[in-house]
């Protein structure tokens, strides 16, 4: 059952894939909570555009990546502070420029570059032991951070202005989350890629939305659908015949999400309650 | 003794003067309501207090402690409602989460809640009569008892002033009435000192100390039997109204003719 583990390829794949599916699906809950979605998306194509840009100059596709992703991050911030256009606006902007950077420094390329193509759609089977140890090292700064910032972040989420009166450093944890979203997208695109990101970021921590009313209940439900979507994407990837694994995990994780809909307890919950409330004020007439 | 001293404060959004010369004193265990209409620069007052908004310039002194230098040592001893719409309701939270959220700004970063807070949680929901609500999620509560529940926040680490930005907003009328009726109790029993903007002078009548009406500056302040009149309110306002006694206590009602307004950016 467990043959494929006795690859070297396959073992890296696995741990590669279950790693960054619980980044994604981590600092997932912050960005579907706080409407960052199409945010993750735009710094996951300023980490293609940065990666292929490493590749062209001949520096470490995965820290220029990282690079071109934090500052879209900041400067996306720095737009939505200053900036008196929509803040949906400037990153459409952004994340189109991106595209066309990425797309550029490939074409800047004297050869054919697999590797550059590798970005766009993820190649979980070839992440070599330095990646890993970079994704690694990613992970334990994301995981730290969160866990120091842990109710810092739930305040900014919940209710900003009551944060700024607690008297937490808003604007400074704001920015640090949009660090680790950068980070833990940029990490994650050699290994599902700059296009599919997207769904490993939203759908684990939409379907885990379904399910809880808890706080840290989030987290886990979202870590363990990430989890559970990559196992089965790779899983299927191996045993279906020529099945690529970046878009195997993302049809798993979008079927999760489905199904999450199709099962929610907590939906069912609040449609009775409403009905409660309705009736409750329909009596009070 | 004087807890909030505020002295020709002016403050300004770009060349938009939203507040000029306003000094005021309130007293410790005063029951305070803000009222103007929309624009007035009320809730602009409100947040330059606990220092959400720059002031251009003027003093402010809360609990002896100059503002501009000392928010970090005032904020630990006021308590915030914000208005409704603040919140995100897309965060799932628990009543007791969001009610333990009042203590982080004590905690400091990096640090855990602890025993004490989590008891401190409990106590501030028992005075608003939440308890048994403590393992809800904040999404199931009817707008009335979400309101009791941050109001509960707003208490949890035993302030000596709180702040209530239009507490009743989007509330049905039974449920401003039994909001109000809280505010009221937790004054009398806890000696708060209780800092609240509102639109409705009636709501609060029967047991505000002092009224500040505020148009940009202030237009009157005082008790509310001396600053309950037509005169008055027809400045504040720029309309015609009539002040009629029920149960002793002044209550405004709109005469026929009405016209007029205030800005509508600042509110």
């Amino acid at each position: 059952m467990l043959d494929f583990l006795a690859y070297g390829f396959m073992q890296r794949a696995f741990l590669a894939a279950i790693v960054t599916s619980l980044l994604c699906s981590v600092i997932g809950v912050y960005i579907i909570l706080r409407g960052l979605s199409f945010m993750g998306a735009g710094m996951a194509h300023a980490a293609f555009a940065g990666a292929t840009f490493g590749i062209v100059v001949g520096a470490d596709p995965f820290v220029m990546g990282i690079m071109f992703a934090v500052g879209t991050a900041m400067g996306i911030g720095y737009a939505g502070e200053k900036a008196k256009l929509n803040l949906d606006v400037a990153i459409g902007i952004l994340f189109s420029l991106m595209l066309a950077l990425g797309i550029i420094f490939i074409h800047l390329m004297p050869v054919y570059n697999p590797r550059a193509y590798a970005l766009l759609f993820g190649d979980v089977l070839g992440v070599s032991s330095d990646e890993i140890k970079l994704i690694l090292l990613v992970a334990g700064v994301v995981f730290i951070t969160i866990f120091l910032l842990f109710k810092e972040f739930q305040v900014i989420s919940f209710d900003m202005e009551f944060g700024r009166v607690l008297g937490i450093p808003v604007r400074a944890v704001s920015y640090i989350m949009l660090v680790l979203i950068a980070l833990s997208v940029a990490s994650s695109i050699k290994v599902i890629g700059a296009i599919l990101v997207f769904a490993l970021i939203t759908a684990p921590p939409a379907a885990a939305h379904q399910f809880t009313h808890k706080w840290n209940m989030m987290f886990v439900l979202s870590a363990g659908f990430g989890v559970l979507a990559s196992i089965i994407g790779l899983l299927l990837s191996y045993y279906l015949p020529n099945m690529p694994s970046g878009p195997m995990i993302v049809l798993a994780a979008v079927s999760i999400f489905f199904l999450s809909m199709v099962f929610s307890r907590k939906k069912k919950h609040i449609e009775v309650i409403e009905e409660e409330k309705w009736k409750k004020a329909e009596n009070s007439k | 003794m004087n807890v909030i001293e505020v002295g020709r404060l002016t403050i300004s959004y770009g060349e938009n003067t939203v507040l000029s010369g306003v000094s005021f004193k309130i007293e410790r265990g005063d029951f305070v309501g803000i009222i103007g209409p929309n624009g007035s620069g009320k809730t602009t007052l409100l947040k330059s207090l606990i220092g959400l908004v720059p002031i251009d310039s003027g003093e402010i002194r809360i609990l002896g402690r100059d503002a501009r230098k000392e928010m970090a040592r005032i904020r630990r001893e006021i308590g915030y409602l914000p208005q409704k719409q603040t919140i995100n309701p897309m965060v799932p939270v628990l009543v007791r989460d969001a009610v333990l959220m009042g203590r982080y700004g004590a905690m400091g970063l990096f640090r855990r809640p602890k025993k004490e807070d989590r008891n401190a949680v409990e106590s501030a929901l028992k005075k608003v009569d939440m308890l048994d609500k403590i393992d809800e999620p904040i999404g199931h509560l009817s707008g009335g008892q979400q309101q009791r529940v941050f109001i509960a926040r707003a208490l949890v680490h035993n302030p000596k002033i709180i702040f209530l930005d239009e507490p009743t907003t989007g509330l049905d009328v039974p449920s401003q009435s039994s909001i109000i009726g809280l505010i009221h109790e937790l004054h009398e029993n806890y000696g708060l000192t209780v800092m609240m903007v509102t639109h409705d002078i009636n709501q609060i009548s029967a047991y505000a100390t002092k009224i500040l009406y505020i148009n940009r500056k202030i237009v009157a302040q005082g008790d509310v039997n001396s600053v309950c009149t037509p005169e008055i309110l027809k400045e504040v306002y720029n309309t015609d109204v009539k002040v009629v006694q029920y149960e002793g206590m002044p209550c405004v009602v709109l005469s026929d003719q009405h016209h007029g307004h205030g800005g509508d950016k600042y509110a």
